[in-house]
Formats: structure tokens, C-alpha cells, sequence
């Protein structure tokens, strides 16, 4: 639904060299939501925040914004697109030598910002960063942390329509992390798209709406975390004495939709769904079928980072 | 503008807040202008130590170390060559002088050595032309002395000339008179005329004709004696026939006619033969007469002909005399004409004086430049570096520094294009260098002296072109290198590179004329040139038309590259090219 997506990237390829990064990656990011891309480390998550802010072009692929219900391919309109996209890169991008307010009132100066309307955002980005004891303060002298909220700020001096967090709690203390995801909902409350790549999983699952899953230089699974528990999907882990599994996953072709994954190991099968009380009852249906018997059955629902696992081991 | 400006704001925010680097832009130079300026800001003068060493000093070699001793260097005498030599290694003297054992003029193989440190050019040069102007200015007086006396041989060979001339002269009359006679006698001698005709004398004719008369005289004696002596046997026959006939009287009157006729005939006889036989006598003495007179006739002939050959040689001999005198003469008269064309020469030397001779011309070197101190003189190269140095460090090492900020990220995703941050850079370098410019013409002004307010505008320009150019290859620089240490390594490099073929350190005439045309191109040759030409001579800024432009063309150039660069590095326009090509491609075989 184009109406819906901010941004539409299609088929992004990028290559280091011969070394290949992102490959065909397809993925729609939805607006006003809290995206959150996960995937292990060198997987890629910086190299496609860097591709949807332009900082260099990919070698393959489409990037496409939408902003007043316009499409707008990101390299023909790189410098306009400028004005709707912010990021926060994993390290604070502040010149040091310069005070928190110089840095806000220099970076605000480089948008088409009216004088007057960004003196407010500067102020009120101190405010919502809570840095006014720190204005005058030199930012190489700040904290780890207040780095992080200046660098924020200064992505959001000119109030873009979507905000590209890179790590955004990492090096911080379990409070700090509660005050930048508190901003960051503040910020997505205000109607800005947030798309962040992090290593939290627990933490994108606790705050993001959605969580890409980044993995084999693509985007291997999208969940959805409506409920703010996570993803609707359960796990049905079964063990039999005759390991008659082959008829068991015979008779569940009938629910491919209802079905995520079936994964078999020594120890039994996992029977990833989304409905489980269907899928269970069917399972056990199956197993007197087969003349087995159970040794083990049970209903789990697995964490982000189990899936995170699971999607690796893939 | 307005985000250039928030640029150039940011660069010097951060400027102000290194205090390292306020100390280098700002203070540094002025601490330079301010040592350089009380260093050299003396008089020409020069504390360089000089060593000389003789075996022996006479008068001539004590004569130029004592006139050495009058100059500024600090003359030393040392014991030994190699004490000297290795004074100069060791750096202690700045030259040796080596004189030959008991110097005398005139000994070829006696020559005065000078050594010196040629690594320290620059004094190695000066110390060598004081020392050198020194020894010429004594061989100068020994020239003075040597060409006085050669002037008064000149005199002497040019009166012994005209001497001569006067000589040849005379010489000459008495060879023309002599030539004269010669001709005279020649002349008489040709006349002389030893013809003989000995034949017209026919000897033997003569002598056949006397011959003949003798023979025919005898032969008329002889037929006169047949004759009469028929005549008397006629008679006697007449006789005895009248005899016969009677003897009457009448008959012997007949005989006795007869016999008186044929005494008559005997006496006849005898009369005719006497003078015949004395005919025949003489005619044997002119026979043999003409014999004598013949032997005589050939004996002329011969010495006739002997007097004609001693004539010819005589002759001969006159006429080679002739020959020779004609020779002599033409001699007479080259020895006369190169002794005429001698003292012509000798007359054309005007100059007689031994001063004028020894060093005709006197060379005065004059300053074109108003003051003579060392500051005025080394001042526009020192501008030069200051600002060239600036000019290229400063920029490349802020490059750098903006380029490793983690601002410098956040710079790029704003919608503000690359080049406003280059040409930032580049603006904020150039006000840096302006504010030095006007610190140092001010301390040039009110503490040093030296005004650079006359020609403020012009050089102020020109410093702007100069040093826009050097900021740009700065700035190009940065781009290129990614830490500051590299960066500053090789503005360095850079810079030493022009330093060394800039003239400063060694020569530029002194450099292979390949190098030397390619000179013409080094940067901070140019700027030398037009802040020398600006200071020093007021050159308004037109006639350096060419260099201000090469160095923007250096300035175009610079900016190019690091767009070129900075594109590349954010992979922006390759990509998109590669792109571009890719789908223009496939669109194509679709």
C-alpha cells in the first residue's frame, strides 16, 4: 500500500569490493512506525542505514520516499530528501570543539530552516534532551550518553519525517537506555518515522512495532509486534517415542498458512505457528494417527532472541 | 552565503577552541616575522671566520690578509693546510685561504686555493667573493706594476719604430741610387759590342792568292830563264851561224851584236830574276804573314767569344743584382709599412695610464632596491614562506581534521553540497592569512621599519592570489590523506621541494636548464617573484599577468581534484554513472 510506506527499498544490492553486504534486499518501511532492524554483527544494518540516508549509492536497487504522497527516488533527490531524513550514526556525529548549543545552531543553520523557527527547535530539542545545564558545555567534554542525546537532537534539528537511529543505546547504562527509548517514542509520537538498527533485541521487541530480521545480506523475516508482547508466533516443541515425524508434517501441509516453520532435531520437532491451539489439536490428532506416542509435548512462546537464533542457524 | 558563512563561523569556533593550533596560525607567525626581523634587520654584515695558511708570508701574501683583516670576516692564521681543511669540516671557519709557499708574481704553478663548504652555500658564496675581491684587489696593484712597465717598453718599441722608419728610409735612397748605376752599367755593358767578322779577312784566299802569285812568279822566273835561256841558245845559234856566214866586219859587228845582246839578255836575266826572286821572297813573307796573322785572327776570335760569354754572365750576374734590389726594395717597404701600421697601433692605444690598463673597466654595483639592510633584502622571501607555509599547512591540516571529525558525517547528510565546505575552508584559510598579512604590516610598519603600506593594496592582492592557490593544493592535500601526521608530512614534502628549487637555497641558474624551464612553474617561485616585484619595484600586478594566472589555473586545478576526490570517496557519482550505464544498457537490449 503505497499510501502507508515512507520508504520502499527494492532489490538494494551493496558490495564492498567482491564482498557482497546487502543483496537484494527488499523492504517497505511504513510511516509513523518504530521499525527496528536487527541482524548479527557485520551483517549490514549500518551499510542500509547509510543507503537509505544517501551517504553513498549502492550498487543495485531502488530507494524510493514518499512525502506528501510523492515518490521520490533517494539519488535523484538526494539533497531535497536531505530535509526529511535524520540519523543518528553509531558514534555521535558532533564537532567536540564546539558547545552543544553551537553544534545545534550550526547544524539547524545548514537546513532551509526560518532564523526565528529554529532558534525554537534548538531550544526545544534542549529541553526534550533535557541538556540545558549542558548547553554551554564544550560536546567532546559530555558524557557518553548526553552525546547520544545531543547527536539525536542534532538529527532532529530540522524535524525530519523519518529518524534512522544506529545502535542508539549501546555504551549506555540501563537508565540511560529507559531515557533515549523514552525520547524515541516522544519523537515518534510528534508523527516521525523511526527506523533503528540495534543489537537490544529485547529492547526492539519491548519498543518496536516491527522488527526486520537482517540476515544472508537480505531481509529474511519481518515480525510484527502489534501487542507489544511479541509477534504472535508460538512454538509447539514435541518429542515421540517412534519419531513418526515425516506423517506428522504430512498431515500439517493442509495448515502451510497457519505455519511458520517445522524444524526437526535429536531431540524432537519444533512447530513454529501462529495459531497454536489449531496447529496443537491437529498435532495430537496426527500422532494417535500414527500409532506413536508422546513423550514430551509443549506450548512455548519464544523470545526475540530465540527467533533471532533460529533465523541464523538458517 | 548564509551557510558559508555558518562554515567559515564553525572553522574558526574550532580554531579558538585548539589552543594549539591559535598558537600555530596566530602566533607563530608573528614570532617568526619578529626573529627574522630582529635577526636580519642589521646592516650587511657578516661574522664568518676565515683561516689562511702560508709556509712562508712575504710581502705580497702579508699584503692581502692584512687587506683581508680590513673587511668583516674574521681572519685566522692557521699552522697547518690540514688544520685549515679541517676547520672548515669541523665548522668552525667558513673558508681557508692557502697561499703558496713565498708567493712571487710570475711563477706559474704558485696559485692562492680557496676552500670552502659548498653544503652552506649560501655563506660558502659570500665568504668566497669577499675572499676572492680581496686577492684581486692585490693582483690588482701587482697588475698596475706589471702593465706599467710593459707601457714603457711600448714607448720604448714605438720611438725604436720611428727610428727604424727613418732608417728604412735612407736605406732605401742609397739601394734606389745604387739601383741606378746598375742600370747605367748595364746599360753600357749591353752596348758593348764584341762582333768580329773574321771572314771578311779569307785568309785562306789571300793566302792561296800569295801561294799562286809565288808559283806563278816562279813559274814566270822559271819560263823567263827557259826563255832567255832560248833566247841565248837562239842566239848562240845566231851566232854561230853568223859565224858561219863570215867574218866580216859586218858579221862580227852581228856577233858582236849578238853576243853583247845575249850579255844583254844574261844581264836582263839576272835583272828580272833578282826581283822576281824578291817577289817570290815576299810573297813566302806574306804568306807567312798571313798564316801568323791568321793564327792571330783565330786566337781573337776565341777571346772574342770567351769577352761575349764573361759579357752575358756579366749580364746575368746584373741582372739578378737587378732582381735582389727590386727584392730588397719591396722588403724595404713591407718592413716600412708594418713598421707605418705599428705605430698607427701603437698610436691608437689612447689608454696609457697603468690603472686604467690593469682594470679598464670599473664595475660599481648598485642596490636596485632602496634599503640595504638584510631584512629588506630577504624580507619578500620570507613573506613568501610565511604565507606559503600557512597557506598550505594550515589548510591541509584542517581538511584533515574536519574530514576525521564526527561532525564531518552529519555535515554530509545535510542538504548542503560538498563544495560549500570546501570553498568554507578555503575562505576561512584566506581570512587567516589576511589577518596575518595585516599583523605583519604592522610590526613590519612600527617595529621594524619597514613600510609595506606603499604598495598595501597591490601586495595585498597579490597575496590573496598566492596564497588561494596554496590553500587550495592545502585543502587538496587534506582530501587525499586521512590523518593529520600524513597530511602535514606531506605538505611538508611539498613545500621543502619548492623551498630547495625555489632559489632560496641554492641558485636557480645553478640547476639543469630542464629543471630550471620547469621551475618556471613552481608555485612558490611565482609568489617569490610577485611579492618581490610588488614590494621592492611598486610592479603593478598586470605584469604578472602570466604567473597570476598559472596560479589560479594551480587553484582551479586543486578544487577540481578535490571535488573529483571527495565524489569518489562517498562513491556518489561513480555509482550513478555505473547506474546510469547499466540501465541505459539493458533498456537498450530490451
Amino acid at each position: 500500500m503505497p499510501g502507508d510506506k515512507i520508504i520502499s527499498v527494492k532489490n538494494l544490492s551493496v558490495k564492498f569490493g567482491t564482498l557482497d553486504v546487502l543483496k537484494k534486499l527488499s523492504l517497505d518501511i511504513k510511516k509513523k512506525e518504530i521499525l527496528g532492524i536487527a541482524g548479527a554483527s557485520g551483517s549490514g544494518k549500518s551499510t542500509l542505514l547509510n543507503a537509505l540516508t544517501g551517504l553513498f549509492v549502492p550498487d543495485n536497487g531502488k530507494i524510493h520516499y514518499t512525502i506528501e504522497g510523492k515518490e521520490f527516488d533517494l539519488y535523484k533527490n538526494l539533497n531535497f530528501l536531505k530535509n526529511y531524513m535524520g540519523y543518528s550514526l553509531q558514534r555521535p556525529c558532533i564537532f567536540p570543539e564546539l558547545s552543544v548549543e553551537e553544534n545545534l545552531n550550526f547544524f539547524s543553520g545548514l537546513y532551509d530552516i526560518p532564523k526565528k523557527l529554529q532558534k525554537e527547535s534548538v531550544n526545544s530539542l534542549i529541553k526534550l534532551m533535557e541538556l540545558q545545564k549542558s548547553k554551554d558545555k564544550e560536546a567532546g567534554s559530555l558524557s557518553g550518553g548526553m552525546k547520544r542525546r545531543l547527536d539525536i537532537a542534532l538529527a532532529l534539528v530540522h524535524k525530519p519525517k523519518v529518524l534512522f537511529l544506529d545502535e542508539p543505546t549501546s555504551d549506555l547504562d540501563p537508565i540511560l537506555r529507559e531515557k533515549i527509548w523514552n525520547l524515541i517514542h516522544k519523537i515518534n509520537r510528534s508523527g516521525t518515522t523511526v527506523v533503528i538498527c540495534s543489537h537490544f533485541l529485547t529492547e526492539l521487541e519491548e519498543h518496536c512495532e516491527r522488527i526486520a530480521l537482517l540476515h544472508a545480506h537480505h531481509i529474511s523475516r519481518v515480525l510484527t509486534n502489534s501487542n507489544k508482547d511479541l509477534l504472535s508466533e508460538e512454538w509447539i516443541m514435541l518429542s515421540t517415542r517412534k519419531h513418526k515425524y515425516d506423517q506428522i508434517k504430512k498431515g500439517l501441509t493442509k495448515y502451510e498458512d497457519l505455519i511458520i516453520g517445522i524444524v526437526e532435531n535429536k531431540e524432537g520437532m519444533i512447530i513454529k505457528t501462529q495459531n497454536s491451539d489449531k496447529i496443537l489439536s491437529t498435532v495430537l490428532k496426527l500422532i494417535k494417527a500414527s500409532k506413536d506416542e508422546i513423550e514430551s509435548i509443549e506450548r512455548v512462546t519464544p523470545s526475540i532472541e530465540d527467533i533471532f537464533k533460529d533465523t541464523l542457524k538458517k | 552565503m548564509n551557510k558559508l558563512w555558518l562554515e567559515i563561523k564553525k572553522d574558526f569556533k574550532i580554531l579558538k577552541r585548539s589552543k594549539l593550533a591559535s598558537f600555530i596560525i596566530v602566533i607563530a607567525p608573528l614570532l617568526l616575522i619578529f626573529l627574522i626581523g630582529f635577526a636580519f634587520n642589521a646592516p650587511e654584515e657578516y661574522r664568518l671566520s676565515l683561516g689562511v695558511y702560508s709556509e712562508t708570508y712575504n710581502d705580497l701574501t702579508q699584503g692581502i690578509v692584512s687587506s683581508m683583516e680590513e673587511t668583516s670576516l674574521n681572519v685566522i692564521k692557521i699552522n697547518s693546510r690540514e688544520e685549515c681543511l679541517e676547520n672548515i669540516k669541523l665548522g668552525t671557519q667558513n673558508a681557508c685561504v692557502i697561499f703558496p709557499n713565498n708567493m712571487t708574481i710570475g711563477v706559474k704553478d704558485d696559485f692562492v686555493e680557496i676552500f670552502v663548504d659548498t653544503s652552506k652555500s649560501n655563506i660558502a658564496w659570500i665568504v668566497k667573493d669577499i675572499t676572492k675581491n680581496k686577492i684581486e684587489s692585490s693582483s690588482l696593484d701587482i697588475r698596475k706594476n706589471i702593465t706599467n712597465t710593459l707601457i714603457g717598453h711600448i714607448n720604448n718599441v714605438e720611438e725604436e719604430a720611428v727610428r727604424l722608419n727613418k732608417e728604412i728610409d735612407d736605406a732605401v735612397k742609397i739601394i734606389t741610387t745604387v739601383e741606378k748605376s746598375h742600370s747605367t752599367i748595364t746599360k753600357k755593358i749591353t752596348k758593348i759590342n764584341l762582333e768580329t767578322n773574321t771572314q771578311s779577312f779569307k785568309t785562306e784566299d789571300t793566302k792561296g792568292l800569295s801561294k799562286n802569285s809565288e808559283i806563278n812568279v816562279n813559274n814566270a822566273v822559271i819560263k823567263l830563264n827557259d826563255l832567255l835561256k832560248e833566247i841565248e841558245d837562239d842566239l848562240e845559234d845566231i851566232y854561230d851561224d853568223v859565224l858561219g856566214l863570215g867574218n866580216s866586219t859586218e858579221h862580227k859587228n852581228i856577233l858582236k851584236y849578238i853576243n853583247t845582246s845575249n850579255k844583254q839578255m844574261k844581264t836582263l836575266g839576272a835583272s828580272v830574276n833578282s826581283p822576281l826572286d824578291e817577289a817570290s821572297g815576299s810573297l813566302r813573307t806574306i804568306n807567312k804573314r798571313l798564316e801568323t796573322l791568321e793564327t792571330n785572327l783565330n786566337s781573337l776570335t776565341t777571346r772574342m767569344a770567351d769577352s761575349k760569354k764573361v759579357k752575358q754572365s756579366s749580364l746575368d750576374g746584373l741582372k739578378m743584382v737587378d732582381e735582389k734590389i727590386n727584392t730588397s726594395l719591396s722588403k724595404f717597404e713591407e718592413v716600412k709599412s708594418s713598421l707605418g701600421k705599428l705605430k698607427d697601433r701603437m698610436a691608437s692605444v689612447k689608454i696609457r695610464e697603468p690603472e686604467e690598463l690593469a682594470q679598464p673597466i670599473d664595475i660599481k654595483v648598485e642596490s636596485v632596491t632602496p634599503d640595504q639592510s638584510n631584512l629588506s633584502i630577504v624580507f619578500p622571501q620570507f613573506l613568501s614562506v610565511i604565507i606559503v607555509f600557512i597557506s598550505l599547512i594550515i589548510p591541509a591540516i584542517m581538511r584533515v581534521h574536519d574530514k576525521n571529525s564526527t561532525g564531518y558525517v552529519r555535515q554530509i547528510l545535510s542538504p548542503v553540497r560538498d563544495f560549500v565546505f570546501v570553498i568554507g575552508t578555503y575562505v576561512t584559510n584566506l581570512i587567516i592569512i589576511l589577518f596575518q598579512f595585516l599583523v605583519v604590516v604592522l610590526i613590519s610598519k612600527f617595529i621594524i621599519g619597514l613600510d609595506l603600506f606603499q604598495n598595501f593594496f597591490t601586495l595585498l592582492f597579490s597575496i590573496l592570489i598566492i596564497s588561494s592557490a596554496f590553500i587550495m593544493i592545502g585543502i587538496l592535500i587534506g582530501q587525499i590523506f586521512k590523518e593529520e601526521h600524513t597530511a602535514t608530512i606531506a605538505a611538508v614534502s611539498i613545500l621543502t621541494l619548492m623551498l630547495f628549487f625555489s632559489g632560496m637555497i641554492m641558485p636557480l641558474e645553478s640547476l639543469s636548464q630542464a629543471i630550471f624551464n620547469f621551475n618556471n612553474y613552481n608555485p612558490f617561485v611565482m609568489s617569490i617573484s610577485i611579492i618581490r616585484g610588488t614590494i621592492f619595484f611598486g610592479i603593478p600586478l598586470v605584469e604578472f599577468g602570466k604567473l597570476i594566472t598559472l596560479l589560479i589555473l594551480y587553484w582551479a586545478t586543486a578544487y577540481l581534484t578535490t571535488m573529483l576526490i571527495l565524489e569518489l570517496s562517498q562513491k556518489r557519482t561513480f555509482t550513478f554513472l555505473k547506474n546510469y550505464i547499466k540501465t541505459k544498457f539493458k533498456k537498450i537490449r530490451k
